[in-house]
């Protein structure tokens, strides 16, 4: 699933980055205050999961940054120096329909072992998943600075005309030939719409760094020997640029780099990027302490705030906190509590029970009709079953030869055995007995739930309509013997009915009868056709019947 | 010395027929089938009654041999018949090529038994061999023992039957025969001089009303001998669990309520402040409905406006919202509802009667594909605690006492991340076996939720939790496949304990 993302890190990576040697067992109780699970270990590498809110710990630079405040090694606000690098990107206006958006840094004075190398490839492909969406809403690309001529230029070209050797090949190509050849390429084609015309990076001389969102150039590969990078973000999601932008230089600088800003100029105007302010948020001490149910200080407050790695200042009662540009996370104060109580941990939440909610427990009226008409239908010897709301046309309308009629469909479906909701019990319990028939006789089954109605007059397009259904298979069994369940249960039910001749597509004509209620119809009772047990390689006969419990009027 | 004796009516009437008939009698002259005769006999055998001899006997049967000799004559019979017929004298040749021998052996063994008799001779003519009836019976001894036999007489010259047993035309056989006989007590009982205690297997309503069950002796059964299966009418094992959870809630104060299955995103995601471009809403998270598609009748328009500018930049909520476009057409399109919070948020927006605390159990639905581990439907159940000055540590109140109440002695809690609750908090339970597991995600509905339903956030909270109940029901059913949830086997569902 997208919103879990499960990441690899090199645990002495981590540790190293974090200055400090953590014994495994403890590093997963840390890990846990951040919502992060260790979910296994191998040959040092851990698997971490993250949530969807914490993308800044994607990066194991992130972790690492977190985890250094739980210690108490460095607190508060990170500081990250950032210089003007002198670089200027310029965002050509045929880029506007292709893929609209640029944003880069420059990262100098990087060292980068082979570990850090792969940890920062991992982080890249992470963040293309998750933010990115799998590269649609954001793509990112770290390249060598130092072949680099500033200026860059964005700019949309026919693919034809874009030739340079792709990351990993080792001959040149047009970028045509790229979506077609190379493996990411053919992967990503269907970013770029038909691939007739794609955006391209390329340097003051012409050489190309990159086919965002497909793959760099060979250009500009970034090894260890590598000391400065400049990245690019690209997507049509100027929110999500942005923020992969901040995460990865800000990754960067925890490995000793330093942020240098780009201008970036675009045919409205420039803008500078990576922005790295800080966002403000204040946050009142009784809200604090109202939703924990606590009663700490404010300077409690600030500590706490402060050991999440976020700038925290207490005047009064009002404590102003200031957020990263890498915690995306922050909507509401609220946010901020949720800081306070990660911090202190949950286990210094003592469980208690609101003494001052009083209010008392009911069952719901549909839930008690189905409960007492479960009790009778036990009362007659009937084993209950539990089957699922998602069927298939198959079971529902040709196994039981009822034509075809509108019922609830999903446009999504995984398989073909699941597409449709049950409008109707019967059928499911036909395919119960047909899965049974080496089962000791006599078999009587019942099922109490939900059934699903297309209706046009309803809030929702469909209603639900809680049913209970019966079926006896016997060697020997008939329309006299259901329905003398039938009577038993509906007298008891202190329901007044009458039975009419009718007719159903599964069933015998001649021995089945609807229930009327009121003059309105509440189900139906007979025998089941021959030709839908023998369609069910049933060998005995089948007596059925259906009835809803709203029309029976046993709901209050 | 007396002895009390008890018989049953049919007992007693034995006895009578066998004192009548000298007090003796083979088992097969009780008018009975053998094996009730049998078991007769030995009840009164048990009580003293009679004595049961049992003796062995060699009988003859006959073989498939010996039954079609019986209908076509032996084989020796049937030449002589043919040598009869030929005026007493036929090649041998012409013998070989008539049908009446089905294969050379017994051909050769016409030949052989009829001239060891001496009622044929053989002499050549013309390089031919000639067979020349001598003298013969009208009919061969062997062959009338055989036929007696066929009609039921044992008794035949032993030396006719040691020859047709080595012709394989008949068999011997041992059956055992029972003789009974009455022992002097049995006599006495028989003639009236011993006084009986009447025994009867079944009381019945005759001998209640007519008093006659003082009179008379209930016959002890075997009361170890195990019964025929009977399968009784049940309840699914878990629904029964689910029941049981229903209990629970109720027991603790908590309201049940219910939505749609066929639900509006509007209610499944946008009043629970997910963003409209949130993962969890992309096409391999939840069912979209190709049918019907769109939700026909809106919600009500001043919360559809409160939502959409919540979700756009935050309204009065205090937050930033999520800075986008939103659509009313996303939100009116229907689904499949993929979490039970579709129905507390229906409730919050239509009820205002605080303190509230309710529930729900109920299916959800998620692309998934069926199997050990994965289902496109299941169970959860969801609680909302909505009330004023409600904090963290009440949620983690009303986990405590839920997981206590489900058995759970040991809970801890862990911070997690939902996106419409703040502070999120995980809840697990120490499984005496499988150590710990998680079984409820929880935390305070966000002001983005509260406010646009029209409560006065900060003041009233909702704490509220949700739980994967079939997971849990999985552990305490000992099960570990969960289409067994939905199991379509009979037997299964029948064998299960009612109580786990």
């Amino acid at each position: 699933m997208v919103s879990v993302p499960v990441i690899t890190v090199d645990y002495s990576d981590l540790c190293r980055l974090v200055g400090e040697e953590i014994p495994e067992d403890r590093l997963a109780d840390l890990l846990a205050r951040i919502k992060v699970s260790l979910e296994g270990e191998e040959d040092g590498e851990l698997e971490l999961e993250i949530t969807a809110d914490r993308l800044d710990l994607v990066t194991v630079e992130g972790l690492a940054r977190a985890l250094r405040g739980f210690l108490g090694k460095e607190v508060g606000l990170p500081n990250y120096e950032v210089f003007d690098s002198g670089w200027e990107v310029k965002v050509d206006p045929s880029v506007k329909a292709v893929r609209p958006y640029f944003v880069g840094a420059l990262i100098e004075g990087i060292e980068l072992d082979e570990t850090a190398l792969v940890a920062i490839m991992r982080a890249q492909e992470k963040l293309h998943q998750t933010l990115g969406r799998d590269r649609r809403k954001m793509s990112m690309g770290l390249h060598n600075a130092d072949v680099l001529e500033p200026p860059i230029t964005y700019a949309a070209e026919p693919s034809d005309s874009v030739r340079f050797v792709p990351l990993g090949e080792t001959e040149e190509m047009t970028a045509a030939e790229m979506l077609r050849r190379t493996e990411k390429g053919r992967e990503y084609a269907h970013l770029v719409g038909d691939g007739s015309v794609v955006p391209v990076l390329r340097d003051s001389e012409g050489g190309v760094l990159s086919v965002p969102p497909i793959l760099n150039g060979e250009l500009t590969r970034v090894t260890s020997s590598t000391r400065n990078i400049f990245l690019d973000v690209t997507g049509p999601d100027m929110r999500a640029i942005s923020q992969a932008l901040v995460l990865m230089a800000t990754a960067l600088a925890e490995r000793g780099g330093r942020i240098g800003t780009v201008v970036i100029s675009y045919p409205e105007g420039p803008i500078v990027t990576p922005d790295l302010s800080v966002s403000e948020m204040t946050v009142e001490l009784d809200y604090v302490n109202s939703m924990m149910g606590l009663n700490l200080s404010a300077q409690d407050v600030v500590n706490l705030l402060e050991k999440a790695r976020l700038g925290a200042e207490a005047k009064g009662n009002v404590i102003k906190v200031r957020i990263p540009a890498y915690r995306s996370d922050f909507l509401h104060p609220v946010d901020v509590v949720e800081e306070v109580a990660q911090s202190l941990g949950y286990d210094y939440l003592t469980p208690e029970l609101p003494m001052h909610v009083t209010t008392f427990g009911k069952r719901h009226p549909v839930e008690k009709a189905s409960a007492l008409v479960r009790s009778l239908m036990i009362g007659l010897g009937y084993q209950e079953v539990l089957n699922y709301v998602m069927t298939s046309r198959e079971v529902l309308f040709r196994r039981v030869n009822r034509p075809e009629s509108p019922v609830v469909e999903v446009a999504n479906p995984v398989t073909a055995s699941y597409t449709v909701l049950r409008d109707s019990l019967l059928p499911g319990l036909i395919a119960f007995l047909s899965r049974n028939t080496g089962a000791p006789l006599p078999q009587r089954i019942f099922e109490v739930g939900d059934v699903v109605i297309p209706d046009e007059t309803a809030e929702t397009g469909a209603r639900d309509e809680r049913r209970l259904a019966a079926a006896v298979a016997d060697s020997e069994v008939g329309f006299e013997d259901i329905q003398a369940d039938l009577y038993a249960l509906l007298r008891n039910l202190n329901v007044s009915f009458e039975l009419r001749p009718a007719e159903h597509p599964s069933l015998l004509r001649g021995r089945t009868a609807e229930v009327l209620v009121d003059g309105v119809s509440a189900g139906v009772v007979g025998e089941v056709h021959p030709e839908v047990l023998e369609l069910n390689k049933i060998k005995t006969p089948v007596a059925v019947f259906e009835l809803s419990l709203e029309r029976l009027e046993v709901i209050e | 010395m007396t002895r009390e004796v008890s018989v049953t009516e049919g007992e007693l009437r034995r006895i009578r027929l066998l004192a009548s008939r000298g007090g003796r009698a083979d088992v097969d002259k009780i008018p009975m089938e053998r094996s009730s005769a049998l078991a007769l006999a030995s009840l009164l055998a048990d009580k003293g009654l009679v004595l049961v001899e049992r003796r062995t006997r060699k009988v003859l049967r006959l073989t498939e041999r010996g039954k079609d000799a019986v209908n076509r004559g032996l084989p020796e019979e049937r030449l002589l018949d043919l040598l009869r017929t030929s005026g007493g004298s036929i090649p041998l040749s012409r013998v070989r090529e008539s049908d009446l021998f089905s294969d050379k052996a017994e051909l050769d063994a016409a030949l052989g038994e009829a001239r060891r008799a001496g009622w044929i001779s053989f002499r050549k003519s013309d390089g031919e061999t000639i067979v020349e009836l001598v003298s013969a019976p009208e009919r061969s001894p062997l062959g009338e023992a055989l036929r007696s036999v066929a009609s039921g007489v044992q008794e035949i010259p032993a030396e006719a039957a040691s020859r047709l047993r080595a012709r394989g035309l008949v068999e011997e056989d041992e059956i055992a025969e029972f003789t009974l006989a009455l022992t002097p007590l049995g006599v006495e009982v028989a003639h009236g001089r011993v006084p009986v205690v009447m025994e009867v297997a079944k009381l019945n309503r005759e001998l209640i009303e007519s008093g006659a069950w003082r009179k008379v002796r209930l016959k002890a059964y075997d009361v170890t001998l195990p019964p025929p299966t009977v399968y009784p009418g049940k309840s699914h094992p878990y629904v029964q669990f689910l029941e049981e959870v229903r209990e629970i809630l109720i027991g603790m104060g908590f309201e049940e309520v219910k939505s749609p299955i066929v639900e509006a995103e509007f209610w499944n995601f946008d009043v629970l402040f997910q963003a409209q471009d949130h993962p969890a809403r992309e096409v391999h998270d939840s069912y979209a409905l190709a049918y019907p598609a769109t939700a026909p009748v809106p919600p009500d328009p001043d919360l559809v406006e409160r939502v959409r500018r919540t979700h756009e930049d935050g309204w009065i909520t205090g937050s930033k919202g999520w800075g986008y476009k939103w659509s009313f057409e996303t939100a009116m399109r229907l689904m499949l509802r993929s979490q039970t919070t579709s129905a507390s948020a229906r409730t919050l927006a239509s009820r205002k009667d605080l303190p509230l605390k309710i529930f729900v159990i109920d299916r959800v639905f998620r692309p998934e594909a069926l199997d050990k581990t994965h289902s496109m439907e299941f169970h959860q159940c969801e609680g909302v605690v909505l009330a004023e000055g409600l904090n963290v540590r009440h949620l983690l109140g009303y986990l405590k006492e839920f997981a206590n109440k489900l058995g759970f002695e040991e809970v801890a809690f862990r911070p997690a991340y939902f996106p419409f609750t703040e502070p999120s908090v995980e809840a697990y339970v120490k499984h005496p076996e499988i150590g710990w597991i998680e079984i409820a995600g929880s935390g305070l509905f966000r002001p983005e939720v509260m406010i646009p339903l029209g409560y006065d956030y900060p003041k009233v909270q909702a704490l509220a939790w949700g739980i994967g109940i079939g997971r849990l029901a999985m552990v305490r059913l000992g099960l570990d496949d969960i289409r067994d949830l939905h199991s379509q086997d009979l037997q299964f569902l029948r064998e299960f304990p009612a109580r786990w």
